[in-house]
């Protein structure tokens, strides 16, 4: 199958080598030299919500990833082995880019190796920012070079990287709008229909306040475990949907950020679900101290699921219902 | 990054090592087990969740598993052969990119050239099955090594991941270094620079030297794990 990339520009590596610093958001990693990394199993395009911004804006942009059929590319917690896609940004100053932000995963399982993969197209928004004392560019267009490189993987891996610049129009502040207050809070509900349907994806982040737990010893049917105490859980996907029926959870999966923890691919054990809330268990490994934050995809007979984004939990929930319960 | 020593699981440190043996004893004994470590921690307090980058540390240094394999000129090595020696195991993968990157650069080579000559045993284990990436003859893999400038000891196959599976190596590259008393002090990433182009390896931060270092001047070596970075061994 042969592979055009669209959208692509023409490589900026040689460009990157002549810079500096390039700002990392999530990362402290400096750019890769250029060295021969080209984008042949992905096709990938990165695009902005907006075609200009005024400082104290910000407006969401994508990064979208299609590989070849049977080829798959990781979560940002690839597991046992793997290596997520990453963005490395030279932005001008005065504009910041959050982190790319990932769909709940699947499992996948190689032998001992069990990696949180995602499987066909991944598309990932992230935010980008300009600072309400930014200073416009002299030309008018603020410039953002993009290098986006990804581990993807069939049976062997293959590392790539794939160059990108993006335009935007520098307009006067608007002082009748408010400034935008952080980058993980959307400031606006995307226009374009792709980035509004990967934003609508994202799993749904928990408050800490909603989220306790405990440490459960082992019994005869589990090993010692953490559980985790979920309350004020989301009763709609959008405000328009059906209502969530938590008591009717059939299964239930969590991916771990955090290593070493809890194993990657531990089954998460529903304990106690009511309108509201929900325990789950899940074994942790002998040297774990603290449970890992997360993503919970819970799943219902009728095929729907919803994820939930679990930061650490900190606080310790009261043991209210042992692992044996339901 | 420097390597960092977490000196809250100290305490713990005999249960921790328990508990990670608990996996080879019955289940019984591996509940009670992690019962008492359980309740222990607790008394201790937790500490905070770790990062991807945090360290733990492992208190003794389990016994490493020992096993036999043959190199690629036919010859059965033990890791009893190596008694009283420090070494160090490589998983390895000619196809992945992140191996790629240390041989690219001779970085690889070059550790291992510097501390076989310090009688540090350098075995390269690759546990890839046949027909899967980084899997090849004998012929060939002589060859890539001479063509690499590699120098381990011994290119070590596990065709069919039975060392891997003992040591639980999921990624290449993966190292370990084993003290002289068979202990595995070290386990984890190469270096800090979880990109594969070679230029990252001119300003990482190695792992595997202090600590190599130190078995070398004799002085003592807390046993630690890092998180590594690479593809998954194709078992």
């Amino acid at each position: 199958m042969d592979f055009r990339t669209i959208l692509s520009t023409p490589p900026f590596a040689a460009a990157f080598s002549a810079l500096t610093a390039l700002q990392v958001p999530f990362e402290a990693q400096e750019e890769p030299a250029p060295w021969e990394a080209p984008a042949q199993r992905v096709r990938a395009q990165l695009v902005l919500d907006r075609d200009s911004l005024a400082p104290g804006e910000a407006c969401w942009g994508l990064l979208e990833l299609q590989p070849e059929t049977d080829w798959h590319l990781y979560w940002e917690q690839p597991g046992d082995a793997g290596e997520p896609p990453r963005i490395s940004w030279d932005l001008p100053e005065g504009l910041e880019a959050g982190p790319l932000l990932f769909p709940a995963p699947t499992l996948l399982r190689e032998d001992i190796v069990v990696e949180q993969v995602h499987h066909g197209r991944l598309a990932l928004p992230f935010l980008v920012r300009v600072a309400p004392d930014a200073q416009p560019p002299v030309e008018g267009n603020w410039k953002l070079a993009a290098d986006a490189t990804w581990l993807v993987c069939r049976e062997a891996c293959e590392f790539e990287l794939q160059s990108f610049e993006l335009q935007l129009r520098a307009t006067p502040p608007q002082p009748a709008e408010e400034p935008s207050e952080d980058l993980e809070k959307a400031p606006l509900a995307p226009a374009n229909a792709s980035i509004a349907a990967a934003v609508a994806k994202l799993p749904v982040k928990l408050d800490g306040e909603a989220l306790g737990w405990s440490r459960q010893p082992a019994t005869a049917s589990a090993g010692p475990s953490f559980a985790y105490t979920l309350a004020d859980l989301p009763q709609k996907r959008t405000p328009d949907s059906p209502a969530l029926a938590w008591k009717t959870v059939s299964r239930l999966e969590f991916f771990p950020r955090e290593p070493r923890q809890v194993a990657f691919g531990t089954p998460a054990k529903l304990q106690h679900t009511a309108g509201k809330s929900l325990t789950f268990g899940v074994e942790h490994l002998p040297s774990a101290t603290a449970p890992p934050s997360g993503v919970l995809v819970a799943h219902w007979l009728d095929g729907s699921s919803v994820a939930l984004d679990l930061p650490a939990p900190t606080q310790r929930a009261a043991q209210e219902h042992s692992s044996d319960q339901r | 990054m420097r390597l960092q020593h977490v000196t809250q699981l100290a305490a713990a440190g005999a249960l921790v090592l328990l508990a990670a043996c608990s996996s080879t004893e019955s289940s019984g004994d591996a509940a009670a087990e992690a019962e008492a470590n359980d309740r222990d921690l607790s008394a201790t307090g937790v500490a905070e969740a770790s990062t991807t980058d945090d360290l733990a540390a492992v208190s003794e240094g389990r016994l490493a598993p020992e096993f036999t394999l043959t190199d690629t000129n036919g010859t059965a090595h033990s890791l009893a052969d190596f008694s009283g020696k420090t070494v160090v195991l490589e998983w390895i993968n000619h196809g992945c990119p992140y191996v790629k990157k240390h041989y690219t650069s001779e970085n690889m080579q070059a550790l291992q050239a510097e501390y076989t000559e310090q009688d540090v045993v350098w075995l390269s284990i690759c546990s890839s099955k046949e027909g899967a990436q980084g899997h090849m003859s004998n012929a060939d893999w002589n060859a890539k090594t001479a063509e690499l400038g590699a120098v381990p000891t011994a290119v070590l196959v596990d065709e069919n991941g039975a060392v891997g599976r003992l040591y639980e190596a999921k990624k290449t590259p993966t190292m370990f270094v084993i003290n002289a008393s068979g202990q595995i002090v070290y386990e984890g990433a190469i270096d800090d620079q979880s990109i594969p182009s070679p230029a990252s390896v001119a300003k990482a931060n190695n792992y595997l030297r202090p600590v190599l270092d130190a078995l070398i001047q004799g002085e003592p070596v807390e046993p630690q794990v890092t998180n590594a970075y690479g593809c998954g061994v194709k078992y």
